[in-house]
């Protein structure tokens, strides 16, 4: 194992393990580790033995590991972009339920006073 | 207009309450106010976060004043508007823009018309007579965006972003507006059609002045409101 291969080990541990324990959400947490611990697995054994990421790569139809890696890529990040803007369009609802309650609550009180 | 008939008037109205989103319209607010008050006792401005003292202009010009802390948009300050008329056990909403484009008669008479034709929804319309005149440009976005929203929804209109509704408590309280910032104009519609409940047009006036061209929906807002109709 080369130094660069323990490295990223390092880091893909401990990014999944801090990814782990902030994750949010009771209901699907454990199916969350789960996928986090694959992950884990799984990009261990690709850094471990790149070979075998072209031998997938090949079944697949794609030249080189290194290029199913970019592909695999690209689709995560727009999933991660389509999550996160959902998850956006969800809190702004929260907001503007939040502020339009204050807003009632101010004019009620504001009322009451004349 | 005589004092004792326009208080004969307010009395008439003072079931309904205009609600009036407000969003930095200070210069023209006052005025917009002060016209509608001898016709409607009710008058509420929702200011949505102005940072040019609209709301308190619209206070001392004698309207109710519910301010949003954050700007939230304009369809969110139409739904705050609603929960708080029927707070206040409002029986006919009336929508009115703050810039100063809508005629106060022409409100007074879809009141009139939703009482004595038993209609939950008044939409106004700038189409349906020659009085406005919007450039040509504005006519062809104003109606492929009514194109778009009478195939997407059960609705047959000729004018569909209109500020100008009158809507009756019943269908109020079957609508929550959620589409903070886009097109709220649409949204309405789509969610009053679905209510099944009747629903006219009524010819209205738009005033095209020289504040409400300058401040006037951009072209690029009208990608934004054909791109909401389309994707939903």
């Amino acid at each position: 194992m080369s130094i660069f291969q323990f490295l990223l080990i390092a880091v893909i541990v401990i990014a999944a393990a801090l990814a782990v324990k902030f994750l949010p959400g009771e209901r699907s947490l454990a199916l969350k580790r789960i996928f986090a611990i694959l992950f884990v697995i799984v990009a261990a054994l690709a850094i471990l033995f790149p070979s075998a990421l072209t031998v997938v790569a090949n079944f697949f139809g794609v030249g080189r590991g290194t290029d199913l890696l970019l592909y695999v890529f690209i689709i995560m990040m727009l999933l991660f972009a389509v999550a996160t803007v959902r998850a956006k369009a969800r809190s702004d609802a929260r907001v503007t339920e939040l502020a339009r309650a204050v807003a009632l609550i101010e004019a009620r009180a504001r009322e009451e006073r004349r | 207009m005589n004092p004792a008939l326009s208080g004969d008037l307010r009395g008439l109205n003072d079931d309904a309450w205009v609600v009036i989103p407000l969003y930095n319209e200070a210069q023209v607010i006052g005025d917009v106010v002060s016209g509608l008050l001898p016709l409607f006792s009710n008058v509420v401005c929702i200011d949505d976060g102005s940072r040019d003292g609209s709301g308190r202009i619209a206070e001392a010009a004698g309207a109710r004043l519910v301010t949003h802390p954050i700007n939230l948009g304009q369809g969110a300050a139409l739904q705050t508007g609603f929960e708080y008329a029927l707070e206040r056990g409002a029986r006919f909403v009336v929508t009115f823009d703050a810039d100063g484009q809508h005629r106060v008669e022409d409100a007074v008479v879809m009141l009139e018309r939703a009482r004595s034709e038993d209609l939950a929804i008044v939409f106004g319309s700038r189409f349906l007579d020659d009085r406005t005149k919007p450039g040509i440009l504005k006519k062809i976005v104003l109606k492929t965006a009514v194109w778009v929203t009478n195939l997407t929804t059960r609705t047959r209109l000729t004018d569909a972003h209109n500020g100008l509704r009158v809507i009756r408590e019943d269908a109020l309280s079957r609508i929550k507006l959620r589409q903070d910032r886009m097109a709220h104009g649409t949204e309405i519609v789509v969610q009053l059609g679905r209510t099944g409940l009747p629903y006219a047009e009524q010819a209205v006036e738009v005033i095209y002045s020289d504040y409400s061209k300058a401040k006037g929906q951009s072209l690029l807002n009208s990608v934004n409101i054909l791109i909401d109709l389309i994707i939903r």
